[in-house]
């Protein structure tokens, strides 16, 4: 695959509540000038992060490029329902945008990592109406973060390398339910079919492989 | 009794952890201000080597969508001047492959 260094966005004068807005106008000149001043801004961002998910996978550019572009397509899709305009604090524009581009990307990754598995995920896990308590917005801020040594984040990067494929994806999943703590949140139903049909596993089996991998994470950061 | 707790509170602080540094440290992608805030510190804001795909935007309006509208139409002559294409998010009930497809 032909790599090149990326090129200069374009000068955008415009703020992202502006480009966000320009993303649901009608007129299909101004939609596509602001899906193109979207694209230059968050895709690095994106990408960065696809490419280190990606690593483990042997055509790792080659999907973290489909995953890019597959979070891009939904969000355009998706963007009558982000109303960016309810936090009047401008400073937080962007990395609201990038939180809400992460849950797509989360959601285009485990559709890739399926495929690769054989197995076709058709489940679009934001498309479905969501339960009525859910606000997409307001999960953008989450919780207080705990503060995570340096040290601490190396060993768990060894750590990982240590375990397998399955284990590794299955303990993915569950940290990205918040639910790595049982006690606090049980996984979501979906999540736990996801994980059953991936791996051909019963979800007994899936949490036994979550138990053991969860140990073995701790026996080498602890 | 006081060490069972003091046990249970330890471990959830180091599965806090865990999900926390998996979540931050790009193996998920981040999912909330604070969580991009900190990806943001760790790994900063660099510009990445991005492959040429990526270069241009131009899979939004994807030879899938192009090769779709001449397969669709039966009869050119009817349908050519009618038909144009709307890129993704132009519509509220598009859908992948068809939804360019003769709208006017």
């Amino acid at each position: 695959m032909k790599v090149t260094t990326q090129t200069k966005p374009i000068e955008i004068n415009f703020t992202d509540q502006q480009i966000v807005d320009g993303l649901k106008d009608d007129d299909l000149k101004k939609l596509k000038l602001f899906q193109r001043y979207f694209f230059d801004k968050f895709k690095g961002y994106i990408y960065k992060i696809a490419i280190q998910r990606c690593l483990s996978f042997h055509d790792s550019q080659e999907m973290a490029t489909d995953i890019t572009q597959q979070t891009f397509i939904n969000a355009f899709r998706k963007i009558p329902d982000f109303d960016l305009s309810r936090e009047l604090d401008t400073s937080k524009h962007e990395y609201l945008i990038k939180a809400w581009l992460g849950k797509i990307a989360n959601n285009c990754f485990n559709k890739e990592y399926a495929k690769r598995k054989d197995f076709v995920y058709l489940d679009d896990l934001e498309s479905k109406p969501e339960e009525k308590e859910y606000d997409l917005f307001e999960s953008l801020y989450g919780e207080e973060p705990v503060e995570v040594p340096n040290m601490f984040r190396t060993k768990l990067r060894e750590a990982i390398q240590k375990l397998t494929d399955i284990q590794r994806h299955v303990i993915e999943v569950y940290a990205g339910e918040g639910c790595l703590d049982n006690n606090r949140k049980k996984l979501s139903k979906k999540a736990m079919n996801f994980l059953c049909k991936t791996h051909d596993a019963r979800p007994d089996n899936i949490r036994q492989i979550k138990f053991r991998a969860l140990k073995k994470l701790k026996k080498n950061c602890f | 009794m006081k060490n069972r707790i003091s046990d249970d509170s330890n471990n959830n602080l180091q599965e806090k952890m865990i999900e926390q540094a998996l979540k931050t440290g790009g193996f998920l992608f981040p999912e909330s201000i604070e969580e991009v805030k900190e990806f943001e510190r760790i790994y900063g804001t660099t510009d990445v080597i991005l492959p040429v795909e990526l270069q241009e935007p131009t899979f939004l309006y994807s030879k899938s969508d192009i090769g779709n509208y001449f397969e669709n139409i039966k009869s050119p002559g009817e349908n050519f001047a009618m038909a144009r294409i709307r890129p993704i998010g132009s519509g509220s009930n598009d859908k992948r492959g068809s939804r360019n497809i003769g709208r006017a």
